[in-house]
């Protein structure tokens, strides 16, 4: 008989692979078995050995497990838009932290399961405490609700505190803090800020290292089925490696794309301020290029389309994704060439007394 | 959308710095911002469009103004986004 599957942050897996960790317990992973571990650190439960994969790509969203379309039309499924960062630094990270708002419920339901998170993951395991929306293996349903998640990939275990409701315009802070490292592995905690029973700590794994904010969805058949609402922003950020805020420069992942989802970054701090946005549909402008700039000096910066290039008068500004001075945009022209094909041309200048990070945003009507 | 903010005075060839702040985070996109004359003028030139973000995370907008003509110029700003 084929056995139930469930679904989880990172997609279906087998019901008997989806564990619920009481408050008090903790996961840990010594000899590469996972075990749950009780606050004496008695042997509670041991669930098998820990499924190691090769070490140097990230866990997720490689090893998404995504599930057969239940309806049609279905949209994409698994990690919709994130962002990601990889610690290079030599030095773990120490805290990551995100505050979000529970966005509307979404306008209609299709069955959907949206999951939204910050979190920090390495080869072999992800740390995450994750809103939902709709029901998962931790249960739930129409409505929002909140656990913190330690899983694999395809196949492998998953581990959830206790779950629990939140409503829309709640603020949520999600937090990751590594909380000892010894001579088995380092050891972390999970939890929301304030809600009780959220808390999932982990003991004796692997060294976690990639840090991303994502938007994962399941079940999606229409665009209505994401929250009513054009993004959530993902604010706040505190990341520490040691004793140190370390400069984070964001990556950009767009995987679906069919109702316009996309993350655009706002503030790259990493003191408690940097933003990420994660949208549900499109933008109502563009965004071109990434550029540094140094104090008093000017760049310029070309902008071409498709076809003869003409998409009409066009707004293109400097935005600064760092604290800045005045970022200013000085002059935006046109020029056609002999070939009839328009090309667009913006003057950025740096007024302010540090070299700032910038994207260029623009659009027309 | 578009918006309407505040009133100013300029004198013939001065040039006056005009910030924009709007809630949450301060960011609603590109801007448009251009200063219009409210009576008989010269030039009214918006010479300078900015974006500042800062330490605490908000995105303040920010406009220079010179007055080209040879009068003093009452104005006010008009701006839009997408």
């Amino acid at each position: 008989m084929t056995e139930e599957m469930v679904l989880t942050p990172g997609g279906l897996r087998p019901r008997s692979l989806v564990h619920k960790v009481e408050h008090g317990h903790r996961i840990s992973s010594a000899g590469e078995r996972l075990r749950t571990l009780d606050s004496s650190g008695q042997v509670v439960a041991d669930h098998g050995t820990l499924i190691t994969r090769p070490r140097g790509l990230p866990l997720m969203p490689l090893n998404v497990s995504h599930p057969p379309p239940t309806a049609v039309p279905a949209l994409g499924s698994g990690w919709i838009t994130f962002a990601s960062w990889a610690n290079n630094t030599g030095t773990p990270v120490s805290r990551f932290a995100t505050s979000w708002v529970v966005p509307p419920a979404p306008a209609t339901h299709s069955g959907q399961t949206i999951f939204l998170f910050n979190g920090i993951q390495n080869s072999t395991m992800i740390y995450q405490p994750v809103l939902q929306w709709g029901s998962s293996a931790a249960g739930g349903g129409a409505y929002w609700s909140v656990a913190s998640w330690y899983a694999d990939g395809q196949g492998g275990s998953a581990f959830h505190s206790n779950l629990t409701q939140v409503n829309p315009g709640d603020i949520l802070t999600g937090v990751m803090t590594q909380t000892g490292t010894g001579p088995l592995g380092h050891s972390y905690d999970c939890s929301f800020t304030g809600i009780a029973n959220s808390a999932l700590p982990i003991s004796d794994v692997q060294e976690l290292t990639w840090c991303v904010e994502t938007l994962e969805c399941y079940g999606i058949t229409k665009c209505s089925d994401y929250p009513a609402t054009n993004k959530t922003r993902m604010y706040a950020i505190d990341l520490a490696t040691g004793q140190t805020n370390p400069v984070i420069l964001w990556s950009v992942s767009n995987s679906v794309t069919d109702c316009g989802q996309h993350t655009l970054l706002f503030d790259d701090d990493s003191a408690g301020n940097g933003e990420v946005d994660l949208w549900y549909s499109a933008s109502p402008f563009w965004t071109s290029g990434f550029g540094s700039i140094g104090s008093g000096q000017s760049q310029d910066w070309w902008f071409s389309w498709g076809g003869n290039g003409d998409v009409g008068p066009q707004l293109i500004q400097a935005e600064p994704l760092v604290t800045s001075g005045e970022l200013a945009t000085v002059e935006i022209a046109e020029s056609r060439d002999t070939n009839g094909n328009l090309t667009y041309h913006a003057t950025v200048h740096n007024n302010g007394p540090g070299p700032v990070y910038f994207q260029w945003r623009g659009g027309g009507r | 959308m578009s918006w309407t903010s505040g009133h100013g005075t300029i004198g013939p060839g001065a040039s006056q710095d005009w910030w924009f702040t709007w809630g949450g985070n301060g960011d609603v996109g590109p801007q448009l911002i251009q200063a219009e004359p409210l009576g008989a003028s010269g030039e009214l030139a918006t010479t300078q469009i900015a974006e500042s973000l800062g330490s605490n995370g908000f995105l303040t907008y920010h406009a220079t103004v010179t007055n080209n003509g040879s009068t003093t110029v009452q104005f006010q700003w008009r701006g839009g986004g997408f």
